[in-house]
This record gives C-alpha cells, sequence and structure tokens, in this order.
C-alpha cells in the first residue's frame, strides 16, 4: 500500500514534467490547421497547398507525429484534389486510408492508458465512419480526373465495400450514415463502364427513380456531364473546458476538471449553386448530399462514449492525486517540512494537470458541409467554360468533353 | 519486491537496446512470408501464373496435332481486367505466364507492346542511312493468330477485425481469326485474416 503511494507521488511528477510543457508547446489542432483552411476559404488554393505542405511537415516533426500524420495526409490530399494535384491527393489519401483500415477495430493499450492519464489527443487519430467511406469516391474522382479509368473503377469497388460494411451491414442502427455522394459517383462510374442495371440499383438505394427512368428510356449514347460541387466545410469541433477546479477532501485539496470537443457548424457564404455553360443558365445544382448533418448525428451517437471516457479518466485523475497526497502525508510524519513541501507539490501538480488537459478536436476539416450536383445530357463534344456562381463568388473551369461518354467535372467552393 | 522492480527496468532498458539496433534484412523468403494479410500476394501471383500455365500446356488445344503443326503466334491483351477493390498490376500476372510459356516451349508471342518502338524503328532502318545488309527487311512481321486475355474479380466480407478475401482469375485464349476461345480456366483463390483487438 506504502509502495502504491509513493509511485503514485513518482507518477505526478514526471507526468508534470513530461507532459506540461509538450501540451503547452502543442496548439488545438483547429488552430494547427487554421492557415491552410483561411486560405482554403479564400480559394487561394496554391497557398493552402502550400501550408498543407508545411502542416504535414511540421506533424511529422512534432512530438505528436503518431497520432495526427494520418489526419493530416488527408487534409493535404483533399487540398491538393481541389488544386487539381491528382497524384499528391491518391498518393496521402490512399497512404492514410491503409492506416486507419489497419487500426480499425483495435485497441491500442499504451495509447488508451496514456489517453486515460492525459487526454485523448494522446491517441492515434481513428477515422470516423462517415470519413473511411468519404475517402474512396474522392479518389474515384482523381483517378477519372488524371484519365485512370481503371483506378476509378477499383475505387469506386472500394466504395461500394465501405458502404456494405459501414451501412448495410447494421441498416437500423447505421441509417444515418448513408451516403448519397458516395452511391452518385459509384452509379456514374457504372454507367461509364456500360453496366446501366448496376447503376440503376445504386440510384434505387439513392431514391433517384428519376435516374432509374432516365437509364431505361436511353436510347443511343451521348456526351453527358456530371457536376459535382462540394461547397462550405464539414462542422468543426471546439473545446468545452470546466475547471480545474480545487475540492477538499478529509483536509486535502484535489484538482479536478475535465475537456471534451462539442461540434459546431461552419458557417457558409454560399447561397446558390447556379451554373452556366458557355453563357446560357444550365439551372441550379441540387443538393446531394448534407455531410454536415451526418457528422453531427455520428457525433450524437458517439457522446455517451466520450462522456463515460471522460468520467473515468476525471476520476482515475482524482485518484492519483489522493493517493499522492497520502504518501505525503506519511512522509510528514517522520520529516513535517519535506511533507509540506511535496503535499504543496502534489497540490500544484494536480491543477496543473487538470489544466493542460485538451480537448480531442481533431476531425477532417477539409470536408465540406454540403454537395451539391447538376447532370446536363446530349452536350456536344469539345471544350465548354463552366461557371458556378455561388451567390458569395464565381468559379470558371474549362472542360474537355469526350464525345459519347459521361463526363465529371469537380468544383469545390469551401467559402 | 525492490528485486523484481529493478529486473523489470533492467527488462526495459534492454528491450529498449534492441529496438534501437539496426533492422534486419532477410532474403530469399518464402511464398508464405509474402502474405500479410487478405490483399494481392506475391504468392497468389505466382500460385495463378503456375496454375494457369500449367493448364495451357495439358488443354486439349495445345496437345492437338493442328496446333503443333501450324504453331500460331499468341499476343496478350493489353490488360487483364481488374474488377476487385485493389489496384492489382494486371499486367503483371499476364506477363509472369507468358514467360512461363515462352520458355517452356509452349507458344511463341508478339510483343504488342513493342510494335511502336518497332515500327520507328523500322522507319529509321529503311530512311537510306543503314547498309541494306544489316537493316531489318520490311513486311516480314508476324502476326498473331491467339489472343490471351482476362479477368480477375474479388468478392470481399469485411468487419472490424476480420476480413475474408475471394479471389476469381480466369483467362482465355481466343481465335483472332474466329472469335472462338480455344482454352479457358479459372483460379479461386480465398482467404481469412483476423486481426489481434491489440495493437
Amino acid at each position: 500500500m506504502k509502495t502504491i503511494k509513493l509511485r503514485a507521488l513518482f507518477l505526478l511528477f514526471p507526468l508534470l514534467c513530461g507532459y506540461a510543457p509538450v501540451c503547452l508547446a502543442v496548439g488545438l489542432y483547429t488552430e494547427e490547421a487554421g492557415p491552410f483552411i483561411t486560405e482554403l476559404r479564400n480559394d487561394n488554393l496554391g497557398a493552402a497547398l502550400a501550408y498543407a505542405d508545411s502542416f504535414v511537415g511540421r506533424t511529422l516533426s512534432s512530438g505528436s507525429e503518431k497520432q495526427n500524420k494520418y489526419l493530416a495526409l488527408l487534409e493535404r490530399g483533399k487540398v491538393a484534389l481541389v488544386a487539381g494535384k491528382y497524384e499528391q491527393c491518391i498518393a496521402d489519401m490512399q497512404e492514410a486510408e491503409r492506416r486507419f483500415l489497419t487500426i480499425e477495430g483495435t485497441i491500442s493499450l499504451t495509447e488508451g492508458f496514456g489517453s486515460l492519464l492525459t487526454d485523448d489527443t494522446a491517441q492515434e487519430y481513428e477515422a470516423e465512419m462517415h470519413e473511411k467511406i468519404m475517402i474512396s469516391p474522392y479518389l474515384v474522382l482523381a483517378y477519372i480526373a488524371r484519365g485512370d479509368f481503371a483506378g476509378a473503377i477499383v475505387e469506386r469497388n472500394r466504395t461500394i465495400s465501405k458502404i456494405n460494411q459501414y451501412i448495410e451491414a447494421s441498416p437500423e442502427e447505421r441509417g444515418y450514415l448513408e451516403n448519397p455522394f458516395a452511391r452518385l459517383v459509384s452509379a456514374v462510374i457504372y454507367e461509364m463502364e456500360n453496366k446501366p442495371d448496376d447503376a440503376k440499383i445504386e440510384y434505387k438505394k439513392m431514391q433517384r427513380e428519376d435516374e432509374v427512368v432516365r437509364l431505361e428510356n436511353r436510347k443511343a449514347a451521348s456526351t453527358d456531364l456530371i457536376i459535382l460541387i462540394d461547397t462550405g466545410l464539414a462542422p468543426h469541433k471546439y473545446q468545452m473546458k470546466w475547471g480545474p477546479l480545487p475540492i477538499i477532501v478529509n483536509e486535502t485539496t484535489i484538482h479536478l476538471g475535465f475537456a471534451y470537443a462539442a461540434y459546431e457548424p461552419t458557417i457558409s457564404a454560399v447561397t446558390q449553386t447556379n451554373v452556366e455553360i458557355d453563357g446560357n443558365a444550365a439551372g441550379g445544382a441540387r443538393l446531394l448530399y448534407d455531410l454536415e448533418s451526418t457528422i453531427l448525428a455520428q457525433y450524437e451517437k458517439n457522446k455517451p462514449a466520450l462522456m463515460s471516457k471522460l468520467i473515468t479518466r476525471m476520476t482515475a485523475k482524482a485518484a492519483t492525486q489522493v493517493s499522492a497526497h497520502a504518501a505525503a502525508d506519511r512522509v510528514a510524519k517522520d520529516n513535517p517540512l519535506v511533507g509540506f513541501i511535496l503535499k504543496s507539490l502534489v497540490t500544484v501538480a494536480g491543477a496543473v494537470w487538470m489544466a493542460v488537459e485538451k480537448a480531442d478536436l481533431r476531425s477532417w476539416l477539409t470536408l465540406p458541409g454540403k454537395i451539391h450536383y447538376l447532370r446536363v445530357n446530349d452536350l456536344t463534344a469539345g471544350e465548354h467554360i463552366i461557371k458556378i456562381d455561388y451567390g458569395c463568388g464565381v468559379q470558371e473551369k474549362t472542360i474537355n468533353l469526350e464525345k459519347d461518354k459521361t463526363n465529371i467535372a469537380y468544383f469545390s467552393f469551401a467559402k | 519486491m525492490k528485486i523484481r522492480f529493478r529486473l523489470l527496468l533492467l527488462l526495459i532498458i534492454i528491450m529498449g537496446f534492441t529496438a534501437g539496433c539496426a533492422p534486419t534484412i532477410q532474403y530469399e523468403i518464402k511464398d508464405e512470408q509474402t502474405v500479410t494479410g487478405s490483399d494481392w500476394s506475391a504468392k497468389d501471383l505466382k500460385d495463378v501464373s503456375d496454375y494457369m500455365a500449367a493448364s495451357i500446356k495439358r488443354s486439349a488445344f495445345i496437345t492437338s496435332p493442328q496446333y503443333a503443326g501450324e504453331k500460331p503466334r499468341w499476343m496478350l491483351a493489353r490488360d487483364m481486367r481488374n474488377e476487385t477493390d485493389e489496384h492489382v498490376n494486371t499486367r503483371t500476372i499476364m506477363e509472369k505466364i507468358r514467360t512461363r510459356l515462352i520458355n517452356d516451349g509452349t507458344a511463341k508471342f508478339i510483343d504488342d507492346q513493342a510494335i511502336e518502338d518497332i515500327l520507328s524503328q523500322m522507319k529509321l532502318q529503311q530512311s537510306g542511312l543503314f547498309d541494306n545488309k544489316t537493316v531489318a527487311q520490311v513486311g516480314k512481321l508476324v502476326g498473331a493468330r491467339l489472343i490471351l486475355r482476362g479477368t480477375i474479380s474479388s468478392i470481399r466480407k469485411k468487419s472490424d477485425r476480420q476480413d475474408i478475401i475471394y479471389y476469381n482469375i480466369t483467362l482465355q485464349l481466343v481465335s483472332i481469326q474466329t472469335g472462338e476461345i480455344v482454352w479457358t480456366d479459372e483460379k479461386e483463390i480465398q482467404r481469412l485474416t483476423s486481426k489481434s483487438i491489440f495493437r
């Protein structure tokens, strides 16, 4: 018993000396990601990619490489996709995805124990289910843009596998994860592969009977264009912190406190997605996927487990402080001065320990808040200028349409 | 208790030193060692090419007197169709089978990927810059009569810690003249991978 209390005492000091300075030096994830998010919102893609590059570099050279590397790669991969750097996008997203799938369903004992004594930022980032689903359709777009249709087919197959694994395996429990964007991209690739029956299956699951009817009535090949538009950014986490609050227990002062992450929507200035093709109005792109709602729903599902872990951590920290105080009391019986110093140090250490606890604000920030789409059929092959008016800004791109094929144009406006 | 604590500390220090040592390199690894999960591996590539080459060699078409007499040239299809959810280098599968068949004397192939290089070299050699006695003669290219093509597909059932994969690799030999499939076979590969809950 005496030994255990002494160990608690000696646990507290290394934690204070080692953990506190690191915590103070390392900022919150949302602050670290701030520069490239700002540039993305301002549509400065070159600068956004440069900042994302430096963000990955800093992550790899920091003490949090193991925890944050693959999330950083995911962020850079998405920025690279928007910036048209498809090779970078593919390399980053595939590396991140490989790791997320490797650690899926597993527990790291050391990280788990470490996070009980510190906070959740000590754990390696595990992508949420909606994030894992979103990786593959973005890779489809990257492969298509690169002209690699075989690669796009593979990523389409991966998209379908993930939909089956995460959504269709438990439709009642996981219905909120339903992803029309992933299904639409899959359906379009099936159409491009000349597999209309498989495409119809995906359209039916999306409850898009109009697309099913279109496929059934289709007579000859035509030059079609699918415009996919990401608008805004995904909801971001913010820190809810309480404490450190001193509590007196049996004439001993211990400190309690906690920090956890809550979501709030990222405000978007986009009010419309009106499309023009070669100066002619083509209509407004319709809302395909409200990713913001999915993320908020996912958070509500995770909340009970999050709160339970929070309470366990606070209890463990409180118990450690009580044990450390008890050990200092035993020392005080033989040497009152040393005991008094030790008790004071334990009190301070406990306060600092609670104060430096950080909420885990990590999430895939460069995901969009909403995804829109517009299909335009029977266009002429060759170059066309596509212009999108978002109400708060305009984007324009020149696209080359292949004859008698379904073509895809991808836009992203994060404002 | 003190002795146990010191022994534990010593063990941790030793483990730290050994972990910091240089990585070991192993040459000549076994096929089974290339399988690290449910994904496509070097062992699968080897198994498929061995199986298909053996199947072609013993097929009725290859062992027929007509084939022995005509010795038609083969070619590979540009790509083997990939219907899996992995970026498998399907060309490697085809080329491995081609290598086996050529080296066993079963088939003669024309190189479908060398045509552009061949034509550009021929054009150069006919430019008048070369000694006529040493140049390749025009009109002597051999045409292929048979094309080897195939598909690899997979069915995967995945949960958090379990991954079940089923690969189906189908190859066929098709007559370019008639469109007839003169040989076909398939190879199935199944694997179940379970992850430990702890990493």
